[in-house]
């Protein structure tokens, strides 16, 4: 029973494993050379099916698999990119509205509110139309506007330990609160929940990049992107689709980014849920 | 010579609706130095309300409404509540108080008090240990931050930071790196606390989380993290509770030991009387939020010492039996402060035996006042008046 649990950690891992070692892949940019020869550019020579030059077909002038492997890295990089908005802005704002009452406990509480009010495409679309599309500004609003979940959880942490007596006992030993909020509470008792929101922001960007590249919002043409493969998979009509040989309406360049963003965002979603859920063990919760 | 601590009409107040509670209601003692002074009372009377709010620790409206508090320390004299009428104003005998001003300013004061002159160890000390923390960890943290506070200045009292001053004394909130010589230091120093507190074994006590420790163990051990900040005024609130009797007994001669050896001051608050009459020179009696009797231990311990308020023979007697408390002799509560005259004589066994005491009617009709029965021994109480006159 106990190796059939472990055996539910396999897939997970193996996926993780499969998806680090494409952003390797794709930052070393290590290809075979006929992988990047393509045929030259014709109305009819921009669609290729799989062979064995190109195990993938060709699609717009680029290897399927070349461009798979490429928009690996891209992902990553949304993610990185999201992430230290969200913990700066998620961290202070948390730690600002569970202060004692005063100005800048009511500042943060009005902010996560206001932030937890509009939905956060639309505020990324405004600020698109409003200061032009880049992927980058964009991912780091996204980060900003996302960061009012990880400021309630960590208010929650502190309100709960707040009345705890080693709180009350560190206090009338001298120490400073600063010491106090970020060593005692966040560090020792509130990183798990900082780690599974890293895990949950990270998926959540890496699928914010993919929907604002297939909006064309995000990564550029010329770019490698999974959002961009899914863009161009469905843009061209019907001459993105490869008549696959078991099924006529098979759209590679479709499926290819779906599966890699699935299987993505459900790891890091499951890895999420399991310090969540370990915390909640510790507690005796669960 | 002047006393350390100089507790002058204390006054703390809780707002329930429109009503005002006093929690603790003109307090007035004093602490010499190198004295230790118990204050007992039952559950409620006040007694750690009285610590908390004199160390500008209590967080409730509107907290504080009046009084002085003075620490009188070997390099200079630090007054708690110059600043109180700052931000307190009366209306229509409600106070009303600016809670966000006060905090910053009494949290300024405090600050320089907490971890550099005064201790505090509270009860239950296994709860008061960071469950995530090893020993050594909570040593090693309380260690580096008395040397950190030992090179800062202390802010003057009352004054504003400037920002650059702000800034530059900011420590950081993690533990900077320490060298591995000052590390043997600390670990040393870590070593030598434990071996303070009477633990044989350190170096197998500081590897160990606090859960893995005994109630006792984890008492001395914050005993040790108080001895850490080499404090000139202990505060111990109900340190034996939820201790086995011989923990209890252990315990007790520790602190006994302690308080002669590093010739501290302190106050200590328990229900526990053989220990408060171990440990302490003095004893304050509270009850309903104030004081109804203080004077050395050894009077007020004593059993046949005559002059006794009869609040303090009731507690006195429950600690022995549990007669008194059984027969109902004190029931009173906190709506009675309202009522005319003393509170205490729907129950107290004096106002009722003595029918005829030309003291009853002042029992009736005026709050008592102190009297004093002895040196350094007062009373307040009607029936001391005139000092001795009953027994
Ligand atoms: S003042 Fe009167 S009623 Fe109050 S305790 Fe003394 S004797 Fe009893």
């Amino acid at each position: 029973m106990r190796k059939l649990r472990r055996l539910k950690y396999l897939p997970i891992g193996a996926f993780l494993t499969v998806y680090f070692l494409l952003i390797l892949w794709g930052w070393l940019d290590i290809f075979p050379r006929q992988w990047r020869e393509v045929p030259p550019r014709t109305i009819v020579s921009q669609y290729y099916p799989p062979s064995v030059a190109h195990p993938l077909g060709i699609f717009f002038q680029k290897d399927l698999l070349i461009s798979f492997v490429k928009s690996a890295p891209s992902s990553f990089v949304a993610g990185t990119i999201t992430l230290l908005p969200f913990l700066v802005f998620g961290i202070l704002l948390g730690v600002g509205s569970s202060m004692k009452q005063g100005s800048l406990q009511q500042l943060c509480h009005r902010l996560i509110e206001i932030m937890n009010a509009f939905p956060k495409l639309v505020v990324l679309l405004i600020y698109a139309a409003l200061f032009g599309v880049n992927i980058y500004s964009l991912l780091i609003l996204f980060g900003i506007i996302s960061a009012p979940k990880l400021a309630e959880l960590i208010r929650g942490k502190i309100l709960e330990l707040k009345r705890e007596d080693f709180i009350d006992a560190t206090i009338a030993l001298g120490l400073p609160i600063r010491t106090i909020v970020f060593k005692h509470i966040l560090w020792y008792h509130g990183r798990n929940i900082v780690a599974s929101q890293i895990f949950y922001i990270f998926a959540m960007a890496v699928l914010m990049e993919a929907s604002l590249s297939y909006l064309n919002l995000g990564i550029r043409y010329g770019y490698y992107s999974w959002g961009l493969m899914l863009h161009y998979a469905t843009s061209v009509g019907h001459l993105s689709f490869f008549r696959w040989p078991w099924h006529p309406d098979f759209n590679l360049p479709a499926v290819l980014p779906s599966v890699g963003l699935i299987g993505l965002t459900y790891c890091l979603m499951y890895i999420s849920r399991l310090i969540q859920e370990r915390e909640m063990q510790m507690k005796g919760i669960l | 010579m002047k006393p350390l601590l100089e507790v002058e009409n204390l006054t703390v107040a809780i707002q329930r609706q429109n009503q005002l509670l006093y929690p603790a209601y003109r307090v007035q003692f004093e602490v010499e130095v190198g004295e230790f002074v118990g204050i007992v009372g039952e559950s409620g009377s006040g007694k750690t309300v009285t610590i908390l709010s004199l160390l500008g620790l209590e967080n409730f409206y509107p907290g504080v409404i009046g009084g002085q508090v003075r620490f009188r320390f070997r390099d200079g004299e630090v007054s708690i509540l110059d600043r109180l009428d700052d931000f307190v104003r009366f209306q229509n005998g409600m106070p009303h108080k600016n809670v966000i001003g006060w905090r910053r300013s009494i949290h300024r004061i405090s600050r320089n008090l907490l971890g550099r002159k005064v201790a505090i160890i509270l009860q239950d000390s296994q709860k008061t240990l960071n469950p995530f923390l090893k020993i050594h960890q909570h040593l090693r943290e309380m260690i580096l931050h008395n040397v950190e506070t030992a090179r800062q200045p202390q802010n003057p009292p009352g004054r504003p930071l400037s920002l650059m001053s702000f800034v530059r004394r900011q420590q950081p909130a993690f533990d900077t790196p320490v060298s591995p010589v000052a590390l043997d230091a600390v670990q040393e120093e870590a070593i030598r606390l434990l071996r303070r507190v009477q633990f044989r074994e350190p170096m197998r006590v500081m590897n160990a989380y606090p859960h893995e420790l005994s109630g006792g163990m984890c008492q001395r051990i914050s005993i040790a993290l108080a001895l850490a900040t080499r404090p000139e005024f202990l505060v111990l609130d109900e340190p034996t509770t939820g201790l086995d009797v011989t923990l209890q007994a252990s315990l007790t001669d520790l602190l006994f030991e302690i308080r002669q050896r590093e010739s501290m001051s302190g106050i200590v608050i328990s229900h526990d009387l053989p220990f408060i009459s171990r440990i302490t020179d003095r004893v304050v009696v509270m009850f309903s939020g104030e004081i109804w009797e203080i004077g050395p231990v050894k009077e007020i311990m004593h059993p046949e010492f005559p002059w006794k308020h009869p609040y303090t023979r009731f507690l006195l007697q429950s600690a022995t039996s549990h007669q008194g408390a059984r027969n109902g002799v004190f029931v009173p509560r906190l709506e009675q402060r309202k009522r005319k005259g003393c509170i205490l004589r729907a129950e107290c066994p004096l106002y009722r035996q003595v029918k005829k005491a030309a003291f009853r009617k002042k029992c009736d009709t005026r709050w008592p006042e102190f009297f004093q029965v002895y040196p350094r021994h007062h009373i307040r109480c009607w029936a001391f008046e005139n000092e001795g006159s009953v027994k």
